[in-house]
């Protein structure tokens, strides 16, 4: 069964600077982004890059060619630091219509300035 | 001098060392190139596009173990000593200079470079070794600078720039770059620039791309086209053994152009009738292609198929294009191909081709993923 690892305090994370922590035999990376902090496996399924550097960027659309672009904040994605493919930071799909490689996501929470990871 | 006592194994055809246009470089570089850079900065050319978060990995960004990019220990400790790497072929970063209109201006910035990464960047390690750049806007310029340093036992190549051209790579007006080469035995290492690609006034054959995912999607063209035009202008006639590598063009599109090539010749041969073999045939003798960025079909066994018409176990070299954000670990390579060839498409063929030293001979025995361990 998945615990609640503490593993960090909320303060000392910073969008530049990347979290790597190992619980078990999973390297995990901590991102916060928008004062908000997603936890995601650190390897990519594509090409093994480290996701813990990756980038994390609202979701971009369009309805049509020409159209204003829509910025979603609210459901964003990490893209990989080796070929900058986008992952849905709720639920680890490729943000791209393939069905694999999918990235896992783990909940986190952020309580009395701790945050901690669900894993 | 650094460097391993054992021979590593990965020989990498495309390293791209930073090559800063700043003040220091400028004492490089003879007047009024020295002032002119010192004072106003490098001559600009741009594609418009923007490029992908300027194009390096974001995972190298910073520090690592208190070092940063613009130094040769970075890429050694990232890229040579983390792989295995036995040679490293450094080819830089100012493919623009190719696309600069002043042929005077891009030989003393071409030669301001070699002449720097010999300084900064060849003593530090054995492993390293340079593709000179030449000013491709005036042949005779171009060969003056090979004859300056083509003798220079770590200079192992000469590079063109295959999207930057105003004029095919078939034409006679660069054979005599093409006659010394050969005469030295320095293949040209032909890579694209997305950027210098401005000076044939389209991004694409088809016009000017709107992005950098059209432009960048579309650079096999360019080698599709170079590599007819090398081939049906008789330069392999006139020069057998010239030796071209292929950059970061991909490799699927080769297939279609050697099958459309061997087809009319038969009907159109006329037209070329200096020509003796069939147009494939100088590419198995001639030509050599890299790896990355590897192309990446849903159904990988696709991908091999087609490294089976390209006979990928003799014509196919690997490249990193390290510190670039579409580089490629050796592992990814063995992923997508198998283990079978990789002796010879991660170390002999290179070996061979940039006639590097490689009087002892050593034995691939797999390749893993190497980043996340430090991660």
């Amino acid at each position: 069964m998945p615990e609640w690892h503490d593993v960090a305090a909320f303060e000392d994370l910073t969008p530049e600077k990347p979290l790597v922590v190992t619980i078990g035999n999973t390297s995990i990376g901590v991102k916060v982004w928008r004062d908000k902090v997603f936890a995601v496996v650190n390897r990519c399924g594509h090409a093994g890059a480290p996701m813990a550097y990756g980038e994390i960027h609202p979701t971009m659309s369009s309805p049509s060619p020409g159209a204003p672009v829509e910025v979603d904040y609210d459901k964003p994605e990490i893209r990989c630091p080796w070929h900058h493919w986008g992952f849905d930071l709720g639920t680890g799909a490729c943000t791209a219509p393939i069905r694999r490689p999918r990235l896992r996501i783990y909940e986190t929470r952020v309580e009395d300035g701790r945050v901690y990871i669900l894993a | 001098m650094s460097g391993s006592s054992q021979p590593g194994f990965i020989v990498d055809c495309d390293i791209h060392q930073p090559d800063p246009l700043n003040e220091e470089f400028a004492e490089y570089l003879p007047e009024p190139y020295k002032t002119e850079i010192a004072t106003f900065g490098p001559r600009k050319l741009f594609s418009g596009h923007r490029f992908e978060d300027g194009g390096m990995r974001w995972d190298l960004r910073g520090e690592i173990n208190g070092k940063v990019m613009d130094e040769p220990g970075f890429f050694i400790e990232n890229l040579l000593d983390r792989y295995d790497h036995r040679f490293g072929l450094l080819t830089g970063n100012v493919g623009t200079i190719s696309g600069i209109p002043d042929p005077d201006y891009a030989a003393a910035i071409a030669a301001g470079l070699n002449d720097r990464t010999m300084d900064v960047w060849l003593p530090v390690d054995d492993r390293f070794g340079m593709s000179i750049l030449v000013p491709l806007q005036d042949p005779q310029a171009a060969v003056r600078e090979i004859r300056r340093l083509g003798e220079h036992p770590r200079v192992k190549a000469v590079s063109m720039f295959a999207t930057a051209n105003r004029i095919p790579f078939g034409d006679r007006y660069y054979w005599p770059i093409y006659a010394e080469c050969e005469k030295l035995g320095l293949p040209i290492h032909m890579h694209p620039s997305t950027t210098a690609v401005i000076a044939n006034h389209a991004h694409t054959p088809a016009g000017e791309a709107a992005t950098y995912f059209e432009s960048h999607c579309t650079l096999p063209t360019y080698y599709m086209a170079q590599t007819a035009s090398m081939i049906l202008r008789g330069v392999f006639e006139q020069f057998p053994s010239l030796k071209i590598i292929l950059v970061e063009g991909g490799i699927s599109w080769l297939p279609h152009l050697l099958w459309r090539m061997d087809a009319e010749y038969k009907g159109l041969k006329h037209e070329v009738p200096f020509l003796k073999r069939l147009p494939s045939q100088y590419v198995k003798d001639n030509i050599r292609l890299t790896t990355q960025p590897i192309e990446d079909p849903a159904d990988v066994r696709h991908l091999q198929q087609i490294m089976e018409m390209v006979d990928a176990e003799n014509t196919v070299m690997y490249a990193s294009d390290f510190p670039h954000w579409d580089f490629d670990e050796p592992s990814h390579i063995e992923s997508k191909l198998g283990s079978g060839m990789m002796q010879k498409l991660l170390h002999d063929n290179a070996c061979e081709y940039l006639g590097l030293d490689c009087d002892s001979h050593p034995v691939f025995t797999g390749t893993e993923p190497r980043v996340l361990a430090d991660a």
